[in-house]
């Protein structure tokens, strides 16, 4: 059941669309990541969400109260929402406790208790309770915001790449913790980011934006699978993407004839198409298509490799492989492809 | 070449290879320059020995029965209650002014920004020379209040723009989605982000109520400087100033102890990178024409009154007020003061300076704090010291010498501020590159440091110049007699009831301070760099 739907939303800041026409369904308690490259339109659609800012066009409602519905909207502090911003936003003034307090009444019975329940939730020592937000390290920052969003217990929250400011390795436990903490709090969750891996590792529903529109919706895995244009296949990831002849179920390009996935194939489509498949899909093998290979980047476990197709015309490709036994720049190699392929639905 | 090339023994015997080294030098290459920042404090610190001296001078008995009477209670008193109304109605004004221009869509919101901070080209004293020449009754605490507040406000509302303008709009952000409402959220996330802003201000705004002679002289409200000024004036270097002087350094001390206190150790500066997004403005919605009312009356009663008033006598007095070899005598001695202050002033901040940036530590700090502490002094006090002072050596009494010194100690750190930012421009490694090239350090300094931060040091020296051009009860203790500024001739047409004639000098004050003023607006305005 949808939880928080927006429809057909607009925002312009002079010249420039914003967003355009946006419409998203989330459904209730799940986790939704949206994703998009800088400026297309990602953080003003949450700014909308959260109510910092009224949209031109367009409908927000939440658990069924009208939030929004066109400039006429409800204010941000009578919303609801939880926001953890980019580098937490934390008030310089106050201490840790007194931030994660800020949203809590001051003479409220239980504050200095659920303070410290919020500071164990999220994986804060108690000792730190006094201290300064600037003698903190990024990723307790981030908890304390974390913990400042969830001490008025929001039906939404809204995270704005609020993992970016780490380094990578905090990055991925600290977005792990933080998910588990949602989902376990069954909170709606909304998080915007430009990191794809992020964005398909964090949600269950994933929406990809591009200058201020929704390019698509779905699944992380659907999404990965079944990118509906070329952009956002290689937006969610490395893509290859070639052009071939569809015939009888199979498709043959450069890489041979491959097996084309089932549901891309309603009405038996025949003739020129473009397909998709992902690096991995690719194999060194005994037999198959002979390249050469280009070029080897080292990178510890995966490398990667450029290989050129022999004969032809010289297709490019690059492959990921695992770090043991990486064939050498001038290698002739042979390559299969693993499972089907995607065809795109707009002819090449 | 070869790795043996390096093994092998040097040739030179050990005796000729020290020869061949240069002599080591135990000491840091820059100890002169502590030495003449010591020597600058010291010299900064006369009004304060003088404090010291004249208590122990008059003894206790004297002392007690001179400070401990009805006179100076009701001096306290008055100065407290000028204090108590005037600075929190500067701040409420200043930061009513500073939102609306900053964070509103008030209509014009880029004039009404430049018309809050223009009183402050109008010296003070011509605030209280218009205002009771438009309404002659105008006098006692509550028109002392009046005309303070409109005098002195901008020095509050400099501050709050620039620190609303260094504020991330996602702390706002954050509190409104923690529910709070924007009146709250102004209230505990804006306000206490303004704290340094509006502590600074007050206690600049303070220091002027207490130094302030002019405005209040006109204005009939007594206040420790006008005493001073009455005592010293029936009888010079009399105990009877020199102790209200002494009273009235101690209140500044603790003014300034106050705001110590006051500002606390907060950090208010925003965490993380990045560039803050740029605030939004508010909706005044149909409170708009209301709002406007605010600057548009305060602009009417802050510029207007001294502006319309001026141009009132200057029409009444016609062509006969331009005495024009009377008006150019006192332009060039003022800026034959103005611009020997200011240099001297600026050659006496370089040691400081130079030590606060590049060899910072506890006795600079120290030093440093003796300026900024003496440089908050009114200038009556420091003119009552000098004159103690000079008594004693008769040859400077009354001299050229004597009344640039007071300039100095006044507007060190005028100059000191202007010259420590843009030393800190100069990095040190091109001071190194240059001694790496055979320049002693003396002539590194010289050469790149110092002429790299002329700009700032030119900053420095005009404000000195306009503080000199617009300062009266120093000048008009110390100055040789005879000495006529423009500051002094305008007081002195004043004291006739002449204000025709004082009109001129007052316009050319005004004008002299334009540029100063709009550049202290512009410089709020860039603390972003927006």
């Amino acid at each position: 059941m949808s939880f928080l739907s927006l429809t057909a939303l607009g925002k312009r800041y002079g010249a420039v669309a914003a967003l355009d026409g946006v419409t998203l369904e989330v459904p209730a308690g799940g986790r939704t990541a949206i994703v998009g490259p800088s400026g297309s339109g990602k953080t003003t659609l949450l700014r909308l969400i959260a109510g910092f800012e009224a949209p031109d066009a367009g409908r927000i409602t939440l658990g069924g109260e009208l939030l929004a519905d066109g400039p006429a909207a409800v204010p941000a502090h009578r919303r609801g929402v939880g926001v953890v911003m980019q580098d937490g936003a934390l008030f310089p003034h106050l201490s840790v406790a007194d931030n994660i307090g800020f949203g809590l009444e001051r003479g409220a019975a239980r504050r200095a208790a659920r303070i410290a329940e919020l500071m164990a939730m999220v994986g804060l020592d108690a000792a730190m309770r006094a201290r300064r937000p600037d003698a903190l390290s990024g990723g307790q920052q981030q908890r304390v915001a974390l913990a400042r969003a969830l001490a008025r217990q929001p039906r939404l929250m809204l995270l704005d790449e609020p993992f970016s400011a780490l380094d990578t390795a905090l990055r991925a436990s600290t977005r792990k913790a933080v998910s588990d903490l949602l989902s376990g709090a069954g909170i709606t969750t909304i998080l915007v980011t430009h990191d794809q891996a992020e964005a398909l590792s964090f949600a269950d529903q994933v929406a990809v934006m591009g200058a201020g529109r929704l390019l698509q919706v779905g699944t992380p895995q659907a999404l990965y699978e079944r990118p509906l244009t070329p952009m956002v296949a290689s937006f969610l990831g490395e893509a290859i993407i070639l052009v071939a002849r569809l015939a009888g179920g199979r498709a043959e390009c450069a890489l041979g004839l491959i097996p084309v996935a089932d549901r891309d194939m309603d009405g038996r489509r025949h003739g020129l198409a473009r397909i998709m498949l992902r690096p991995e899909q690719v194999e060194l093998a005994e037999d198959g298509v002979a390249a050469e290979v280009a070029e080897v980047a080292f990178g510890g476990n995966v490398c990667t490799v450029s290989v050129r197709l022999c004969g032809g015309d010289a297709t490019a490709l690059t492959l990921r492989r695992a770090g043991l036994g990486v064939p050498a720049v001038g290698t002739i190699v042979r390559l299969r492809v693993a499972g089907a392929a995607h065809v795109f639905a707009d002819a090449p | 070449m070869s790795l043996t090339a390096f093994g092998k023994p040097s040739r030179l015997s050990p005796a000729r290879r020290s020869h061949a080294v240069p002599r080591l030098r135990r000491w840091p290459r820059h100890l002169w320059m502590p030495g003449l920042a010591l020597l600058v404090s010291l010299a900064a610190l006369l009004p304060l020995g003088f404090i010291g001296w004249v208590a122990v001078r008059t003894g206790w008995a004297t002392a007690s029965a001179l400070v401990f009477r009805p006179r100076v209670g009701e001096l306290l008193l008055n100065t407290a209650m000028l204090m108590a109304l005037t600075v929190p109605a500067c701040a409420v004004l200043a930061l009513a002014l500073a939102w609306l221009t900053e964070r509103s869509d008030l209509p014009g919101a880029r004039v009404w920004a430049w018309l809050a901070v223009a009183p402050l080209a109008v010296p003070a004293f011509v605030h209280g020379y218009a205002w009771v020449t438009l309404i002659p009754s105008l006098h006692g605490l509550f028109a002392g209040v009046l005309v303070s507040v409109l005098a002195y406000s901008a020095f509050l509302y400099l501050p709050i723009v620039a620190a609303l303008r260094r504020c991330d709009p996602a702390l706002e952000d954050v509190a409104a989605s923690l529910g709070l409402s924007p009146w709250r959220v102004f209230r505990r996330v804006v306000l206490p982000q303004l704290r340094l802003a509006l502590c600074g201000g007050s206690l600049l705004i303070g220091l002027h109520l207490l130094a302030e002679y002019g405005l209040f002289a006109m204005i009939r409200f007594d206040t420790f400087t006008t005493a001073i000024m009455d005592q010293f004036q029936s009888a010079y270097n009399g105990p009877a100033a020199s102790m209200l002087g002494a009273v009235l350094a101690l209140c500044c001390l603790g003014l300034l102890g106050l705001e110590a206190g006051a500002r606390g150790g907060e950090r208010y500066a925003r965490l993380g990178g990045g560039a803050a997004r740029p605030p939004r403005r508010h909706r005044l919605g149909r409170a708009r024409l209301a709002c406007l009312l605010l600057p548009a009356t305060v602009s009417l009663l802050a510029l207007g009154v001294p502006l319309v008033t001026l141009a009132r006598w200057l029409a009444a007095g016609g062509a006969g007020v331009w005495r024009l070899p009377e008006i150019g005598m006192a332009l060039g001695q003022t800026g034959l003061l103005a611009a020997t202050g200011a240099v001297v002033a600026t050659l006496a901040a370089i040691p400081m300076a130079w030590l606060s940036v590049r060899a910072p530590g506890r006795l600079q700090r120290a030093l440093e704090g003796c300026n900024y502490v003496v440089g908050s002094l009114p200038g009556v006090v420091v003119a009552l010291a000098l004159v103690a002072a000079t008594v004693q050596v008769r040859a400077l009494y009354q001299t050229v010498a004597t009344i640039v010194l007071a300039y100095v100690l006044m507007f060190l750190p005028r100059a000191m501020l202007s010259l420590r930012a843009s030393i800190a421009q100069a990095p040190a490694e091109l001071e190194q590159a240059a001694t790496s090239l055979g320049r002693s350090p003396a002539r590194a300094l010289w050469t790149v440091t110092i002429r790299l931060a002329a700009p700032g040091a030119a900053a420095g020296m005009a404000l000195v110049a306009l503080g000199i051009t617009n300062e009266l009860t120093a000048t008009q203790m110390l100055a040789p007699s005879g000495t006529q500024t423009l500051a002094t001739t305008f007081w002195a047409y004043t004291g006739e009831i002449d204000y025709a004639s004082a009109a001129p000098y007052a316009l050319l004050m005004v004008l002299f301070s334009l540029p100063m003023t709009w550049l202290l607006h512009a410089q709020s305005r860039r603390a972003t760099g927006r």
